[in-house]
């Protein structure tokens, strides 16, 4: 809504993919999602993105290195992790790209509500 | 003095002295008859010469009748010999004087004294009749007629004195033989024999401390002497070698003891110190052998347990009497394991019991061995259960993502789904005007036929199973959270907070109504720990005890739970008690296990505990126990190291 620019989900799960797209373009967002991190770089070259909600295990180029590189790509981009992992510890470079652990969401997730919240934390 | 201790001195001088003195009687006695008889003949010869001499001249003198003449002659020879008295009888004067003879004489006293004879004199009868020797004879004429008579008396006193000389030299001879012969006889005694005995005596007295002479005894003397010194020696050598070997098997047979002894204290060692019962039975099942760990065992002393019926003593083998018996008859040893009993205050024992026959010539018997197993069958069990749980743990980690993903797709479909249902969502309005499906009748349909339920439904198992899955996550933790130094009461104080909450949102209960007991000891040490996962266990051993007021069979009536923290050595100890209605046997041991649970389906996952023990026992290197009375209650203890090294 007040959020300057579109969002990206980046699942290689299908259904988590579908129901966190359905989720946010049933609050009203512009979105557009990816299974891989790499049809994500290329969907941030075009699209004008200003969030992006990362899966950490990935095919092949895992959620870390889709942050650096997307991050690297556009500066100012800000992320929310949403893995499936019991332990995920945010790497310090990526502390620094300003993921902090409040944006770091695990799955599943029983309230989808969070989502919302962090987004709208991050739009401020 | 004694019969038997006489010197040799006193028998050789009565030996000598007895000796002499005999034989100089015998000899004195000889030569007194010899001298006796030599003095009588001298007398008799004499007598005989001098009657003859006189008789021939006082024949003239008779014949001349010149009586005068005849008495000199006759008081000349009495005044130069030894004769007593010399008597004559004249019978030529005795005619003249009408008289039958005339007799005239001299008599000699014993001091010399001469007298003339009178016949009337009473001193000189009586000296006559003291006559050692007389002899007379008849004076005769020229032609045998007979003119008179003379008689001769020698002197008693003569004779005396030759007694007397006698008796005198004899005396003093033996006196000097026997006195001469003693003192040669002692002296070569002494020189000869003595001496050299005493020597010997001397060596053989001087003997050291072993009882022997400690140099030989010096031979010398006499043959005999040397003869005994050489075989006292040789003696003493025997001595000193069957000495020598007597001691040296004694300190042979000492050592052996010794030996010994060190083996049957060092056996008497192995058996009290091995950890096992050992019981040594005769053939009649009397007790023979009871170690120390058999006392400790039962508390009877060895004093009150040997030769006591071994069933008395472990009512527990009676059950196995036929296989004891079996054994010792059939020289087989005879095994059982985790025999089970109960012993006296009920509680469930394990015994392993091994017998062993034993044959000691003709005694028979058996030593029974009897290993308490019940730690060990629980520490199996511990460690079955943590092997269990650790390979929950592993799985639990590498699961977690695979389940969360589906998971993560049913339980945001789900969402998803409901929101498009619901009027709230604008868009789901304009889709059902564009599909020309009335929305209204459509919530109405879905109300009828439950929908919402089923996705309430879906929605309650979709969160149980991540539940199930973060409570698993729980195995996999990895140790490099931070331990900080905490406050055990401060720490149990938030997780009796957190409980309340929790069991009031719940709705389960009314927390405030369990009266919560604290004892909490002064001056507590800082613990160090994760903060969070000790608060996790607390809060599961709490909302556990407040869970289990509310037993199938009703409420517990004054429902209490008891927190203690008090140091135990180098740990922490935390009690959390309950006055509940406690888990029997069969529950307790499985308390810890994984996914084990005694609520109703769906109400717990039956891994609070096993996360718990995971905690304590793998990430801070503590113990947690159970210990639990049916109809009593429930206490749980957790022991925490209290230094940091303890921990990592």
């Amino acid at each position: 809504m007040t959020l300057d620019g579109k969002i990206l989900v980046v699942d290689d799960d299908k259904s988590v993919l579908l129901s966190t797209v359905s989720f946010f373009e049933d609050e009203g967002y512009d979105v557009v999602s990816a299974e891989s991190a790499e049809d994500a770089l290329e969907l941030l070259a075009d699209e004008p993105v200003a969030v992006a909600v990362v899966d950490m295990r990935l095919p092949v180029m895992d959620g870390n290195d889709f942050i650096r590189a997307a991050a690297d790509m556009k500066p100012g981009l800000k992320f929310i992790v949403l893995t499936g992992s019991a332990q995920y510890n945010i790497p310090t470079d990526i502390q620094s790209l300003g993921v902090t652990p409040e944006h770091v969401l695990k799955k599943p997730l029983v309230e989808m509500k969070v989502l919302m919240d962090a987004v709208q934390d991050l739009s401020k | 003095m004694s019969r038997n201790n006489y010197s040799i001195y006193t028998a050789l001088i009565f030996v000598v002295l007895s000796t002499v003195v005999s034989v100089m009687l015998v000899h004195g006695f000889v030569s007194y008859q010899v001298a006796k008889n030599q003095v009588l003949d001298r007398a008799r010869e004499q007598t005989s010469t001098t009657l003859n001499s006189l008789k021939k001249s006082l024949a003239v003198f008779i014949q001349a009748y010149a009586v005068n003449e005849y008495e000199t002659i006759v008081l000349h020879e009495i005044e130069n010999s030894d004769f007593f008295a010399i008597i004559v009888s004249d019978k030529k004067m005795g005619e003249i004087l009408g008289q039958d003879a005339y007799v005239s004489g001299n008599v000699k006293y014993a001091d010399g004294r001469i007298a003339e004879y009178d016949p009337d004199d009473a001193q000189q009868a009586q000296a006559l009749s003291q006559c050692f020797y007389e002899d007379s004879t008849k004076i005769e004429g020229e032609f045998g007629e007979v003119l008179g008579s003379i008689r001769v008396c020698t002197s008693p006193y003569a004779v005396e004195q030759a007694r007397e000389d006698f008796l005198r030299d004899n005396l003093i001879n033996t006196v000097a033989i026997t006195l001469t012969l003693i003192i040669l006889l002692i002296f070569f005694t002494h020189r000869i024999v003595l001496k050299p005995l005493s020597a010997i005596a001397q060596s053989v007295m001087q003997s050291d401390e072993t009882g022997l002479p400690q140099t030989g005894v010096k031979e010398q003397g006499p043959r005999e002497i040397r003869a005994l010194a050489s075989s006292i020696n040789a003696m003493f050598e025997d001595i000193k070698r069957s000495r020598r070997a007597l001691e040296e098997d004694i300190n042979r047979r000492i050592e052996m003891q010794r030996q010994v002894e060190n083996i049957r204290l060092y056996l008497q060692n192995v058996i009290d110190s091995m950890p096992s019962i050992l019981v040594g039975i005769d053939s009649n099942r009397r007790i023979t052998h009871w170690n120390k760990e058999a006392q400790s065992f039962t508390g009877t002393p060895p004093e009150q347990a040997l030769n006591a019926d071994v069933f008395r003593e472990l009512p527990f083998l009676e059950v196995l009497s036929e296989r004891i018996t079996e054994a010792i008859n059939q020289n087989k040893p005879v095994s059982l394991e985790h025999h089970s009993y109960r012993d006296e205050t009920g509680a469930l024992r394990y015994l392993d019991i091994m017998v062993y026959p034993l044959t000691s010539g003709d005694r028979r018997g058996a030593v029974i061995r009897i290993d308490d197993a019940t730690a060990s069958m629980r520490l199996q069990a511990m460690v079955m259960q943590n092997e269990k749980m650790l390979s929950v743990g592993g799985l639990a980690a590498g699961m977690a993502h695979e389940i969360n993903n589906p998971l993560s797709g049913v339980l945001q479909g789900v969402q998803n789904v409901r929101r498009r249902l619901s009027e709230k969502l604008p868009a789901n309005l304009k889709a059902a005007e564009d599909a020309g499906v009335d929305f209204e009748n459509l919530q109405k349909y879905l109300k009828k036929r439950r929908i919402d339920e089923f996705f309430s439904a879906i929605s309650d198992s979709g969160q149980r199973a991540s539940d199930i899955v973060i409570n698993m996550l729980g195995f996999s933790r990895t140790s490099n959270m931070e331990r900080e130094a905490t406050d055990l009461p401060e720490l149990i104080e938030g997780a009796l907070s957190l409980a309340a909450l929790d069991y009031d949102l719940k709705k389960h209960y009314d927390f405030k109504n369990i009266s919560v007991v604290r004892e909490f000891e002064e001056d507590m040490p800082l613990v160090p720990c994760v903060k969070s996962e000790i608060q996790q266990v607390l809060f599961n051993l709490l909302t556990n005890a407040a869970h289990a007021f509310q037993a199938e069979d009703g409420q517990t009536p004054n429902p209490s739970i008891t927190v203690r923290v008090r140091q135990d050595g180098s740990m922490a100890l935390i009690e959390v008690e309950d006055n509940g209605p406690g888990m029997p046997e069969e529950v307790l041991s499985r308390a810890f296990e994984p996914f084990f649970t005694t609520k109703p389906p769906g109400k717990g996952t039956g891994l609070g505990l096993s996360v718990s023990y995971f905690i304590i026992h793998d990430e801070h290197h503590g113990r947690l126990e159970a210990e639990s009375t049916p109809g009593e209650g429930t206490v749980f203890r957790i022991w925490l190291p209290l230094s940091k090294e303890a921990t990592q």
